[in-house]
């Protein structure tokens, strides 16, 4: 199955990855192998199953009592950023 | 100097609690190791002063008597785990001098232990990888190379590093983690031990998330019994990670004894696929043998729906790293790419994520991102978790019958690097023995078992019950010592100091 340019131009948008021309028609191609590979899994009988979710049973309610405890530093989960401003971490305009 | 790196872990720490060595000492002979082993590039970055600072201090607890389970031994750790203050990149752009501000649950475990951290190793970006060559740190180079054969051959991946240090005696044993067989691969190609517990034995707060239902951290050493060691170590419950499950951590080093004579072994017929050499059936045989010659009965068994586990693998795996990578947007931490005017926050995730991804890693999110996407998550995602159940069910009949499965780890030895492919499904097909594991959470461990006609390590994979590392353990055991392995690389990598 080939996807479609369009197809993969909606899927950088949604990923947040910008490509150019060349980029997009190469990851189109390595998508479509990837899919058509994948796409053997349609022939599988899955009805008698539900989906894999709880990793064979051994989940559990781990919630814990809404209690404070030590966090790190503003400093030190700030150090990190690429840009930052009174605290805050900087972005380019986010809305109109 | 030489001589002490020559040592497992368990005879290290052995010299170490009788004085007959100082953890300064064993320190400064691993980082000579390292250095003088630059040339395979494993490390992204040693940490020498760090390591002899913590060796000091292993010092003076082992002369007070004092002391944790690993006093004074030095470690390499894969460069996907946070260590607090050393640069953690992922062996991505996008983490390109990122400083961690909290230490990994694994890690954390190990230093209260008392090992000493030697470095931080290779990998492929994210662990995405099979030949830890997408790294940013540039391809690791395998230590073993064929007989007659002077090409640089991959160490296997994504823990390549891990695997080549160990191998290279760079470290004494080494972190790693696996998703797909990124532990078991590489050991398999180094002629190294690869333990990847069960999902959920470990703790992953502080792991570089790649699919979150997959990963698990994972040891490198010499022999069982150090995997063992360390697995005592790595293992327990972390409230910081909601899926590391709260149960008691047997003592795996103590219950070694490597009596199988009662064990039920199966091999499983579906994994018989064509194109599988015939050097690696001939192992699979063999190891066979070699397991019922120390009293165990092997038997054939069934999972019929392994043939599809790779498939529905990438599905999963890419979906949830699709998830996972969101995070990477140059805000918080990481790399920004350089603001343009007029653009909005979108555009500037846009550019950052493309110029800080690596291809591999891009061609997984956007395929993760499609099959999660409106109108294919059932047909994709949910199908694939469906066929997953199918595949943990099949394990599940086949341990009524056996105690554990044997498998080759890998249909093929080390191969060279720099191989140009334009299949990108064709590398996949190689994880097909490690990833139904994975899919499962079953721990797993690859054990060296013999050199090829080219002079090359093959290993063999033994997989067991979820959360029964003890019988598996046991069982690597005594395969381990039917193999008799003892072949060790020729140094051609080691600059003279």
């Amino acid at each position: 199955m080939t996807i479609s340019r369009e197809k993969v131009r909606q899927i950088s948008r949604l990923a947040r990855i910008s490509l150019d021309e060349d980029e997009l028609d190469s990851y189109r191609q390595d998508l479509s192998q990837i899919l058509d590979w994948v796409s053997q899994l349609e022939k599988v009988e899955t009805d008698s199953v539900a989906p894999f979710s709880d990793m064979g049973g051994n989940l559990f309610d781990c919630a814990r009592e809404d209690l404070v405890e030590p966090a790190p530093s503003r400093e030190s989960l700030l150090a990190n950023a690429p840009e930052q401003a009174d605290g805050f971490f900087t972005v380019p305009r986010i809305l109109e | 100097m030489t001589e002490l790196v020559g040592w497992s872990l368990h005879r290290a720490r052995e010299a170490l609690q009788a004085r007959e060595v100082s953890a300064v000492e064993l320190a400064q002979a691993y980082i000579q190791a390292a250095e003088d082993g630059a040339a395979l590039n494993a490390f992204v970055a040693l940490t020498p002063e760090r390591a002899l600072d913590m060796a000091a201090g292993s010092d003076r607890r082992l002369a007070n008597g004092e002391g944790g389970v690993l006093e004074g031994i030095p470690l390499g750790v894969k460069d996907m785990f946070c260590t607090r203050d050393i640069v953690t990149s992922a062996g991505s752009r996008i983490l390109d001098g990122f400083v961690p501000p909290y230490e990994s649950g694994v890690t954390e475990n190990l230093w209260k232990a008392g090992a000493n951290l030697l470095g931080k190793l290779n990998c492929d970006e994210f662990a995405m990888g099979w030949s830890t060559e997408t790294g940013i740190g540039g391809p690791t180079v395998n230590p073993w190379r064929g007989r007659g054969d002077t090409r640089r051959l991959s160490a296997g991946g994504s823990s390549g590093g891990s695997a080549a240090a160990v191998a290279a005696r760079l470290t004494p044993a080494a972190l790693g983690t696996d998703t797909g067989g990124s532990v078991r691969q590489p050991a398999a190609l180094t002629g190294t031990v690869g333990l990847k517990p069960s999902y959920g034995r470990c703790s992953r707060f502080g792991i570089i998330a790649y699919a979150s239902s997959l990963d698990q951290a994972g040891v490198f050493s010499h022999t069982v019994r150090d995997a063992a060691i360390l697995l005592g170590v790595i293992a327990g419950h972390d409230p910081r990670d909601s899926t590391s499950v709260d149960c008691p951590v047997p003592d795996y080093e103590g219950r070694l004894q490597g009596d199988i004579s009662k064990l039920r072994v199966g091999v499983p017929r579906e994994c018989v696929a064509d194109g599988i050499p015939d050097e690696i059936i001939g192992l699979w045989r063999q190891a066979g043998d070699w397991l019922g010659e120390q009293g165990a009965s092997v038997v054939e068994v069934s999972l019929p729906h392994i043939p599809h586990a790779l498939p529905a693998y990438y599905i999963i795996a890419l979906a949830e790293a699709s998830s996972n990578l969101a995070r990477y947007d140059g805000v918080r931490y990481g790399q920004r790419a350089a603001t343009q005017a007029g653009e909005d926050v979108a555009d500037l995730y846009g550019r950052t994520r493309a110029s800080g991804f690596g291809t591999e890693v891009k061609r997984r999110i956007l395929t993760g991102t499609y099959v999660l996407s409106e109108g294919y998550f059932d047909a994709y995602y949910l199908k694939a978790q469906r066929v997953r159940a199918l595949v943990a069910q099949d394990f599940g009949s086949a341990f009524e019958k056996v105690d554990v499965l044997l498998t080759p780890t890998t249909p093929y030895a080390a191969f060279a690097l720099g191989e140009q492919r334009d299949d990108v499904i064709a590398p996949y097909l190689g994880d097909i023995f490690t990833v139904p594991v994975n899919l499962s959470g079953l721990p797993a461990i690859s054990v060296p078992a013999r050199l090829n006609a080219d002079g090359l390590p093959l290993g063999v994979q033994l997989i067991g019950r979820r959360f029964d590392e003890e019988i598996l353990l046991n069982t690597a055991l005594a395969f381990e010592t039917a193999a008799g392995f003892d072949a060790e690389p020729e140094p051609w990598w080691r600059t003279p100091s």
